[in-house]
């Protein structure tokens, strides 16, 4: 099901929209949707990229919450530069104590 | 005893072309589930990306088992079908190998046998099946693609040196 949404936009804005349509052989309508929908990806992505930055969530769960693929999530966190945060010199060290574990009892 | 691969960490290995290297590495079978397979080929190839036909590839060329998974009764524990696979996996038998802490951290929170990527290549070093340069040379490889923190090569430099001052002592 779709539904009608109306917007205002100035006269200059128009007319940016117009010369895209006819660059890009595409009707307004379609244009502006295609926009809209592009940005809503780019918000989502946003928005789980924040919460993968704080360490909320995996890259995995990220791509989930923004309901994009691994590949987009992977593309978006290295072209925002996002770095989710490490773990500690104590974790690892841990980290390392269980590994080392694991091998000894495969 | 098997190992099992997350979406990511898959990734990255065939990003960085280590993927046939870290299979001569592997003395137990690989698995991945078919959550994985769908997030990293299925999607990847609908979406054009090169490496998840690259990684169909490598699947294929190293006979790689898919195994089907229901993964529902656990999805709210981790969100994303992938991780929620290798967790049911690597509670019914094997380890875990993953590239993000987040994911660790969560994995041993559910107290299931997990790793490290850095932390497996670095025992391939203390079984002298990878030098010490080839070590350093993966981890650079995998920093390029965000499959590894500064901070974890510092540590893990910081061990390669604690090793050759033990060494050296000897």
């Amino acid at each position: 099901m779709t539904d009608v949404v109306s917007t205002r936009l100035d006269e200059k804005e128009i007319e940016e929209l117009n010369q895209i349509c006819a660059k890009e052989r595409i009707d307004r309508s379609s244009l502006i949707r295609k926009f809209l929908l592009n940005q809503i990806i780019e918000y989502r992505m946003k928005e789980a990229g924040d919460k993968y930055r704080k360490g909320l969530v995996s890259l995995a769960e990220a791509s989930t919450l923004a309901k994009v693929s691994i590949y987009e999530m992977m593309d978006y966190i290295q072209r925002e530069k996002i770095q989710a945060p490490s773990l500690t010199e104590e974790e690892m060290e841990e980290e390392l104590k269980k590994t080392k574990k694991l091998f000894k009892n495969i | 005893m098997r190992w099992i691969l997350d979406s990511c960490t898959l990734i990255y290995l065939i990003k960085t072309k280590l993927f046939s290297e870290f299979m001569d590495l592997l003395k137990y079978p690989l698995v991945i589930d078919s959550s994985v397979y769908q997030e990293v080929i299925i999607e990847g190839k609908a979406k054009n990306y090169p490496d998840a036909i690259e990684a169909e590839i490598e699947l294929n060329k190293f006979k790689i088992p898919v195994i089907s998974i229901d993964v529902s009764p656990e999805l709210s524990l981790f969100k994303d079908s992938g991780e929620t696979s290798c967790f049911i996996l690597a509670k019914e038998n094997g380890v875990c190998l993953t590239s993000d802490d987040r994911a660790y951290k969560k994995f041993v929170g559910q107290d299931i046998l997990v790793m490290r990527i850095d932390s497996f290549y670095f025992e391939m070093v203390n079984q002298n099946l990878i030098s010490e340069e080839k070590f350093i040379k993966t981890l650079k490889q995998l920093e390029r693609v965000n499959a590894t923190k500064p901070n974890s090569i510092v540590f893990f430099m910081e061990k390669l040196k604690q090793k050759r001052d033990e060494r050296k002592n000897d």
